[in-house]
């Protein structure tokens, strides 16, 4: 069968402009393998998490009590609204290591049987703990993380602190919680360390003895209605519970471990469409581009096409099928990279949430969707392209054409300027503004490649100053250590005897209500000496300040959600879970903002006299020698009523070895925007040539040598590259603090911080661009036939 | 046999292509001597090999056997850095196709010619001379093709070359811009004393040179001497 001429035309075509063709592929499968990769890891992360969910019966609303009796159950169970109710234990407890350091342990207790309660296990190693076991040993399973960083498994036995009592328990298996994916204490401790903070499970009847909470529960877990007003229903049993000492209660959304999930999430979609609508945007106009002189210059071709009887349809689908071909191949290497990637995330998404079952999927959907928009976008580049066809009549495309009109430029108009320009340069300026559309196109990809370089470092910038600020600025005490219960802080007395320590300073870790204007917000409030040392305390602009004379220093994401100001008076409840609530009204005397979590800061004294109670501490900040903190760390394993102990550098050691999904997203951003660039630079500069083939073979023949005509091509290539690259930086900065605003939580204070180091590397990246593209010319030069193209017609 | 003392000497020189899978001979053992100061025509129809001559001597190609001197220094084995310096300090071309720069002006493209030598001449004084001293600023898109081709004269002679090469000037022009473009040449030997080299299909224009070679399937034929040159203005074709 003989194939059609016009199909063997475009497959030659295709051949002969390999090149600039698989340069636009480039980028296309760069822009969808992206897009899909993203979309992929995210449909695998909410599919999972619905899945793990639904099977798990996670709560809709959450409650914390001092202690109250487990027949609140029943109570809460009847209000209209409600169609799950479970009461359980959960409380903090010490962890002793064989290695004399401790580990906090989150115990909760379930019941049993566990088939109707809310926010179930699931047993993925070993089995589930009874009721009554034999020996009344006491059974747990831990979470995957802790387990595997502190080596445990099932049958191994721990030593814990509960109720002033050491006592052992022993692991029978491993399990994954709702409410646990993404295992952290608090929302100031999302930079901890898997192995100094675990969940351990148990039967809430176990629970109820080891913790001297026989017949109570401190957590209520609620299921709603679907529609239910949440408001109300939050309020119902906020009255119901009041008189068990209401410490807490927040919806699902704001449960810890699902609110970091959520705004993982969220990034993923924020990177799934900012990215790849910059790549696919810049392949669509390259293929227009490119298209655009393809059509010119087979304008005789074309003619004498249209001459012979073709019609503007069936050419403009020959060179329209020119850019769908490259969609389509870019869109198929696009989705089997995109997957590739996908694997290669969700696989390492599952080493920090433990989603039972997250897996890289094949999602169709995703797959599909990136198709149709890349060859939607193929057709676009068509139409803009081939539209040229539009313009040529036969007769005039048979007939020589006249040189490319040029006009005056605007710096023609000041000599000053212009007569110090050597030939060169006015050439180039004059091709750049002559070829408006293209400059433009060269110009925009070399700024968003640039753009995009800057964008692609400033997150490992930005961390870095993050973790330089919050471990060296905000924390400078070597150890924090964390009491069961309040204690006298004569106490302390006891920490600063301990081998190694320098310096010990007192802290009150207050959990509070605050109420302003009807609105509230639960936060944790330090109590802190006037004139310590040990916490570096900034305002909302980053600027360092004390601890005010009076009143509460607010932290800053916390004013914004009350809407308070400096000056305003706030009602503040304490949820302390120990002894009455106290209510007390306080002046915001300014605001503070820190880098990780939210705190607010008020003088350890006035702390004290709101809660009516003279000299009491939670824990306090530790400075030990040199070299001596984990000796001091292990000389606190006698002391049953510290509940947990956590090391700076430890915390940071830790941070800084699990950067490695940073460390590979930025590494395949940096390769991506590389790529992006090498292609924008490559087919500028066969454009230039494959255009100016006439005018460089011209120069040959006059006695130019290569090195100064690739000089000549270089210069209209380099004017654009640096202007892209001096207006790429400021652009990637934009960029990054538009990165940064979209993926801000609560939990992050994601500033957007770009290290000159950025800058300089992504100037780097232009100049390496330019001397490819000088190479490029270099190379195109040695193939030019100069006799046989002066000679030539076109 | 020109009568001073050959400045450019060919001897035997052929040159063949592969074009495609085909072996092409363009050039067969052509022997040729040209006198510095000479004005020369060649002669002969398209496909004869004028082009591929020219561009020997020019040191746009080398040869595939046979030997080219130029002021006694062999071409043949010349690398592309030699050549280069060659095209850029004894040779200026005219093409039939005036391949001016379209993004510079009339005098930037004749300034770039001069930006090339040690000695040029002055870019604006040639462009006088050629008779466009009032469209300097204009772009090639602005002139006609004889203007055009004017230009390209200028540019070629403000290197101030020993040697003119020129294939097919007129090709592309009418007549009467045709004769007034030889009258260019034709002065730029007369006054300049500047070899030039003519190829062309027209056998009228022969009559303008003291000696004329007729080539035909890639050989020189003949050597003709013409005793009483005319001047450009008076050949009709």
């Amino acid at each position: 069968m003989v194939k059609s001429p016009l199909l063997n035309k475009l497959f030659r075509t295709i051949h002969s402009t390999r090149g600039p063709f698989f340069g636009v592929v480039a980028v296309v499968a760069v822009g969808l393998s992206v897009f899909i990769s993203m979309v992929a890891v995210s449909d695998n992360l909410l599919r999972s998490r619905e899945s793990f969910y639904r099977q798990t019966d996670f709560a809709d609303l959450f409650f914390h009590v001092v202690r109250a009796p487990e027949g609140v159950v029943e109570k809460i169970a009847a209000v209209n609204g409600v169609c799950g109710v479970s009461g359980r234990i959960q409380k903090d407890v010490s962890l002793f290591r064989p290695d004399g350091t401790r580990a906090t342990l989150r115990l909760t207790g379930f019941r049993l049987p566990m088939e109707n309660e809310l926010n179930r296990i699931l047993v993925q190693k070993g089995r589930l703990f009874e009721n009554n076991p034999e020996g009344g040993v006491l059974e747990i399973l831990l979470n995957p993380q802790f387990a595997k960083a502190n080596g445990l498994r099932p049958g191994s036995t721990v030593s814990v602190a509960a109720e002033g009592k050491e006592k052992p328990m022993e692991v029978v298996g491993i399990a994954a919680s709702p409410e646990f994916v993404y295992a952290v204490k608090d929302a100031a401790s999302v930079f901890e360390d898997p192995s100094g903070f675990g969940v351990a499970m148990m039967s809430l009847k176990q629970a109820q003895q080891i913790l001297d909470f026989r017949g109570s529960v401190n957590q209520i877990l609620v299921r709603i209605v679907p529609g239910t007003d949440l408001n109300r229903l939050r309020k119902e049993i906020r009255t119901i519970l009041e008189p068990y000492g209401n410490l807490a209660d927040y919806p699902q959304k704001d449960q810890i471990s699902e609110a970091i999930l959520r705004g993982e999430l969220e990034q993923l979609r924020v990177a799934a469409t900012f990215l790849p609508s910059f790549f696919l945007g810049l392949a669509t106009l390259m293929q227009a581009v490119f298209l655009g002189r393809l059509v010119k210059a087979a304008r005789t071709q074309i003619g004498l096409m249209k001459a012979l009887g073709y019609d503007n349809g069936r050419l403009m689908l020959l060179y329209g099928g020119y850019s769908l071909a490259s969609s389509g191949i870019g869109g198929g290497v696009g989705i089997v990279a995109g997957y590739g990637l996908a694997r290669v995330f969700t696989r390492l998404y599952a080493t920090y949430f433990n989603l039972p079952r997250l897996e890289a999927a094949f999602n169709p959907r995703s797959a599909g969707l990136g198709l149709a928009l890349t060859l939607a976008l193929g057709c676009l580049a068509g139409l803009l392209g081939a539209r040229f066809i539009l313009e040529i009549r036969p007769a005039e495309a048979m007939r020589l054409p006249s040189p490319r009109r040029t006009v005056k430029l605007f710096l023609e108009e000041w000599p000053f300027v212009w007569e110090r320009l050597d030939l060169a340069s006015r050439m180039s300026l004059r091709s750049i503004f002559r070829n408006r559309f293209r400059s433009a196109v060269t110009f925009l990809g070399v700024l968003v490649s640039i753009g995009m370089l800057v964008v692609s470092l400033f997150t490992r910038d930005s961390v870095e100053s993050l973790f330089d600020r919050h471990f060296n600025w905000e924390l400078r005490y070597d150890l924090l250590a964390r009491f069961a219960s309040p204690v006298k802080s004569s106490e302390l007395l006891n920490l600063e005897r301990l081998p190694g320590v320098l310096r010990v300073e007192p802290l009150f870790e207050l959990p509070v209500r605050l109420t302003f204007r009807g609105r509230h917000e639960e936060t944790v409030v330090f109590g802190i000496v006037p004139g310590q040392s040990f916490f570096g305390i900034s305002d909302h602009r980053n600027r360092p300040r004390g601890l005010p004379v009076s009143g509460l220093l607010l932290d800053w994401n916390s004013a914004r959600k009350l809407g308070a100001r400096p000056g305003d008076i706030l009602e503040m409840e304490t949820l302390l879970g120990k002894g009455p609530s106290r209510k007390d009204r306080l002046t915001v005397a300014g605001l503070c903002r820190k880098s990780v979590g939210r705190v607010s800061y008020l003088d350890l004294q006035t702390l004290n006299s709101i809660l009516q109670e003279t000299g009491l501490v939670t824990g306090a900040a530790i400075k030990t020698g040199w070299g001596q903190s984990l000796k001091t760390e292990r000389a606190m394993t006698g002391m049953i009523n510290v509940s947990s102990v956590i090391s700076r550098q430890k915390e940071r050691e830790y941070m800084e070895r699990n950067l490695a999904y940073m460390n590979l997203s930025v590494a395949i951003l940096v390769a991506f925007s590389s790529l992006l660039g090498l292609a924008i630079i490559f087919n500028a500069s066969a454009l230039a040539f494959s255009e100016r083939r006439r005018d460089l073979a011209s120069l040959r023949a006059m006695g130019f040598s290569r090195g100064e005509v690739a000089m000549f091509l270089l210069k209209e290539n380099l004017l654009l590259l640096a202007a892209g690259t001096f207006a790429g930086l400021p652009f990637g900065r934009l960029l990054s603090e538009g990165y940064a605003r979209a993926v801000r939580t609560d939990l992050f204070s994601f500033a957007a911080v770009v290290f000159p180091r950025t800058y300089l590397l992504a100037t780097a990246g232009g100049a390496a661009f330019s001397a490819l593209a000088f190479f490029l010319g270099l190379r195109s030069l040695k193939q030019l036939d100069v006799a046989e193209i002066v000679k030539a017609r076109d | 046999m020109p009568s001073g003392e050959p400045l450019w000497k060919l001897e035997q020189v052929t040159k063949t292509y592969l074009m495609g899978q085909v072996l092409v001979t363009a050039l067969q053992e052509t022997s040729l001597e040209i006198a510095e100061g000479e004005l020369m025509v060649i002669l002969g129809p398209s496909g004869s090999g004028k082009t591929t001559l020219l561009n020997l001597i020019g040191g746009m190609d080398v040869p595939t056997e046979g030997k080219i001197f130029y002021s006694g220094e062999s071409l043949e084995k010349a690398d592309e850095k030699r050549l280069t310096a060659y095209r850029r300090d004894v040779v200026g071309f005219v093409f039939q196709f005036s391949n001016l720069i379209p993004d510079l002006t009339a005098l930037e493209n004749v300034a770039l010619g001069a930006a090339l030598t040690q000695r040029p001449l002055s870019p604006e004084k040639v462009l006088e001379e050629v008779g466009m001293a009032d469209r300097m600023g204009h772009f090639p898109a602005q002139l006609s093709g004889g203007e055009q081709q004017r230009v390209a004269i200028a540019r070629a002679l403000v290197k101030n070359p020993r040697l003119l090469l020129c294939d097919e000037p007129t090709g592309s022009l009418d007549c009467s811009t045709g004769k007034r473009i030889l009258e260019l040449l034709e002065r730029a030997n007369r006054i300049y004393g500047t070899t030039v080299v003519i190829v062309s299909h027209n056998a009228a224009i022969g009559r303008m040179a003291k000696r004329i070679a007729r080539m035909s399937s890639g050989r020189i034929t003949s050597f003709s001497e013409n005793p009483s040159p005319v001047s450009p203005g008076e050949i009709e074709w």
